[in-house]
């Protein structure tokens, strides 16, 4: 009896001791251990804010795709599991085993897989096996800008181009939720339940219209193939806002393919020798600077020699009269040297800078360069020769449709734009700042430059980029491509452009075209077509009518009209041997060994 | 009256309270055995109310329970709907952005259809010559300005 008691009594104290420890010494641990097995933290992640184009439609959005996942702690049978699930998910057997085996509670099994395999694994209903909502980054009109739009990553995080540089503002806030669940994984009623809701990333309005993106694009592909071009860029923007309306960057298939989309924004990250659009900057200048009048003629010899390397047209002539804007139409290299040389190397810096080169152009594009331009104390004697007619400096594509933007806007710099609007989770779009603007050339001074690129198009290297019903004003350009880290020029490697503005009595889009190394290498020839080609869509697109018949811009602003006889294009193909080190570019280096036809 | 009320009063007086003696049976005053008997009934009464009371807690708590638990499921339930719907727009957002993008369009109406795209607009001045060659075809049905329609967009995406 009294042992019997005494047992009961040793228990007793047992369990109260068992009891002061669960209760009290170890409580911690205790509730710890319980509630790892039923609370639970979960990751409220934020949708990311989509991108649309100016009117509303979609780039890029965001949609919730199925990830299978596994918890290899409840998962009964690995090898079967593994097994089962191989042919679904399209892996072996062996790596999923090791997944399932793995001393986590939390492995993927597949990413992002389509609806259909989703439903067969949840068909198999395996313990251990989930199948849970990923958001993944769709462009629903396919390669459609892609490379101003960028990349992300497999988590969603922006990678490049517009997705990198606006991350923060398109990732949004991840929730949190805090709460009790049973072991089948639902919500315990009453149980604690704390919530942290996601905030939503921003929207994106871009200024990009994507009809013209697509027309400027598929125009652009098109020359591409006929010209059997490296690759390609077309910009377009509108005069008066610098909204960027359009900005395709392609490259040629090396398999003979349709052109696909180039790995990188080149109209912003890559630079070239702009050769003989530039001359437009460098009349402007003496224009400006009273340097040279529109009515003045210029007795223009077929050479010229420029401290000790002699310049010449790329045809041949004998010595002409020709007015300024003849050698505007003619594209002639001796008389924009003999022009530059009036002006002077400070004065033509000047001039450079202020039309937007040497300097990024504000839109703060990952990778944008700034382009490359030699102070002018750092000048060789030939200098003088090469930077009027654009040698000796490269600019991106961007920064020469800036410059020309600047003539079609009456002479003020407006610097381009990308993005419109972000839209918040309250819906509202707040525009962005207005683009930064300065003078560059007076309202006169560019109605006198825009009668001179109008001849260049009526009678001049651009009649290709006439457009019935309007009068179009633009340069063209043939600029040889420089070796990569040596002197001198690739051998019969050329970058071919078309700069300009329409209408060009009331300029409302500006637009550039540059093909790499195209056959025929001329700009006028296979540049100026696909300005406008893009131009005309552009005019249709956005309603832009003729204006009312008026005097021609020639006449309008007291320029002589070129003659047709003497506007052959002289010095359009640029890129002369000499002695001055060209300037490093990087488009693409040439893979062609013989002189392009 | 007065004689029935009279040993009443003498054996309710206190002066014989203290030498009746003890263990002595007595007679109960009428009105202390009435209350006696009401007040075990109320007693009674108060414990059955208790305890129905308590009864009626248990389940009135049992039911809440069972209503938090419907509620929770059904909470559930909503929430899971309501992200299968919300998936279900963001697939068919997708879905439309997908249809009229321009390449799918142009594909479909130059090779289903057999369009070309206009060579041009024709404009007519009033007061001056015509600009362009006129051509077969109409031009565009006319658009909402882009604000305009941006506006009807945003209404559509601030309620998601």
């Amino acid at each position: 009896m009294t042992f019997t008691l005494g047992t009961i009594m040793v228990g007793f104290v047992l369990l109260a001791g068992r009891l002061v420890m669960i209760q009290g010494i170890a409580a911690d641990r205790y509730v710890d251990v319980g509630e790892s097995q039923r609370v639970r933290s979960v990751v409220l992640p934020a949708e990311r804010g989509a991108i649309f184009d100016r009117n509303g439609y979609d780039l890029a959005l965001t949609v919730g795709q199925s990830t299978v996942t596994a918890d290899p702690r409840f998962v009964a049978d690995p090898l079967a599991t593994a097994k089962a699930l191989a042919p679904i998910l399209g892996q072996s057997a062996g790596e999923l085993q090791d997944l399932l085996t793995k001393e986590s509670s939390f492995v993927y099994l597949a990413r992002k897989v389509d609806d259909a395999v989703a439903k067969q694994v949840r068909d198999l209903a395996h313990p251990g096996i989930d199948v849970i909502d990923e958001p993944e980054r769709f462009l629903p009109a396919g390669d459609l800008a892609a490379p101003l739009l960028g990349r992300v990553g497999l988590d969603n995080e922006g990678l490049s181009g517009l997705e990198g540089q606006f991350e923060k503002r398109l990732a949004g806030k991840p929730g949190k939720m805090i709460l009790e669940q049973d072991p089948d994984g639902r919500a315990i009623p009453g149980g604690l339940r704390q919530s942290r809701p996601s905030a939503r990333g921003d929207d994106l309005v871009l200024t990009i219209d994507r009809s013209m993106q697509h027309q400027a694009e598929r125009a652009l592909a098109g020359q591409i193939v006929t010209a059997r071009a490296k690759g390609g860029m077309a910009i377009v923007m509108e005069t008066r806002t610098g909204e960027v309306l359009a900005l395709a960057n392609l490259v040629a298939d090396p398999k003979g393919g349709a052109p696909r989309p180039a790995d990188k924004n080149m109209a912003l990250t890559n630079v070239y020798e702009p050769g003989s659009v530039n001359k437009m900057i460098t009349i402007s200048g003496a224009l400006e600077e009273g340097v040279v009048r529109p009515q003045d003629e210029l007795s223009v010899p077929g050479t010229i020699k420029v401290s000790d390397h002699v310049f010449k047209e790329h045809d041949p002539h004998p010595v002409e009269s020709w007015s300024i804007t003849e050698v505007m139409a003619n594209s002639s290299n001796v008389g924009s040297i003999m022009i530059g040389q009036k002006l002077g190397k400070e004065r033509i810096d000047r001039y450079l800078r202020a039309y937007g080169f040497g300097k990024k152009t504000g839109l703060a594009f990952p990778g944008e360069s700034s382009g490359i331009l030699l102070d002018p104390n750092k000048w060789s004697g030939t200098s003088i020769g090469t930077v009027p007619i654009g040698q000796g400096v490269a600019v991106t594509g961007m920064q020469m449709l800036a410059a020309y933007n600047t003539v079609a806007n009456g002479g003020e710099y407006v610097a381009p734009k990308l993005v419109k609007a972000t839209v918040g989770s309250d819906g509202q779009p707040r525009p962005t700042p207005a683009s930064d603007r300065h003078r560059v050339i007076s309202a006169r001074t560019s109605q006198q430059v825009t009668a001179m690129l109008s001849e260049v198009v009526r009678v001049g290297t651009g009649k290709l980029a006439a457009i019935d019903g309007y009068t179009v004003a633009g340069k063209t350009g043939t600029a040889r491509k420089p070796l990569e880290g040596a002197r001198g020029y690739q051998e019969g490697a050329y970058v071919s452009s078309f700069a300009g503005f329409v209408p060009a009595e009331r300029p409302e889009l500006s637009a550039i075209v540059i093909l790499d190394e195209p056959t025929p290498i001329f700009g006028g020839i296979v540049a100026a077509p696909v300005f406008a080609a893009v131009a005309r869509y552009g005019l249709r697109q956005f309603r832009i009518p003729p204006p009312p018949p008026a005097a021609p811009p020639a006449a309008a602003a007291g320029v002589p009209e070129a003659s047709p006889e003497g506007a052959q294009g002289v010095g359009e193909a640029g890129g002369e041997e000499i002695p001055a080190t060209p300037v490093p570019t990087t488009l693409p280096p040439s893979n062609r060994s013989k002189p392009a036809a | 009256m007065t004689a029935v009320a009279s040993p009443l009063r003498r054996e309710a007086g206190p002066s014989y309270r203290g030498s009746t003696p003890a263990g002595r049976l007595q007679v109960v005053p009428k009105r202390k055995a009435d209350m006696g008997a009401g007040s075990v009934r109320r007693r009674r009464l108060l414990a059955c109310s208790v305890a129905a009371v308590a009864v009626a807690c248990v389940l009135g708590l049992v039911v809440s329970h069972v209503a938090l638990a419907q509620g929770q499921f059904r909470l559930e339930k909503l929430q899971g709907k309501a992200a299968e719907e919300q998936a279900r727009y963001e697939r068919l957002r997708l879905q439309v952005a997908q249809l009229e993008s321009p390449s799918r369009v142009v594909a479909a109406a130059q090779e289903r259809l057999g369009l070309v795209p206009p060579p041009g607009v024709t404009y007519l001045s009033p007061t001056g010559p015509v600009s362009g060659q006129p051509t077969e075809g109409s031009p565009d049905k006319g658009q909402e300005s882009a604000t305009e329609h941006w506006s009807s967009v945003k209404r559509q995406l601030a309620g998601r």
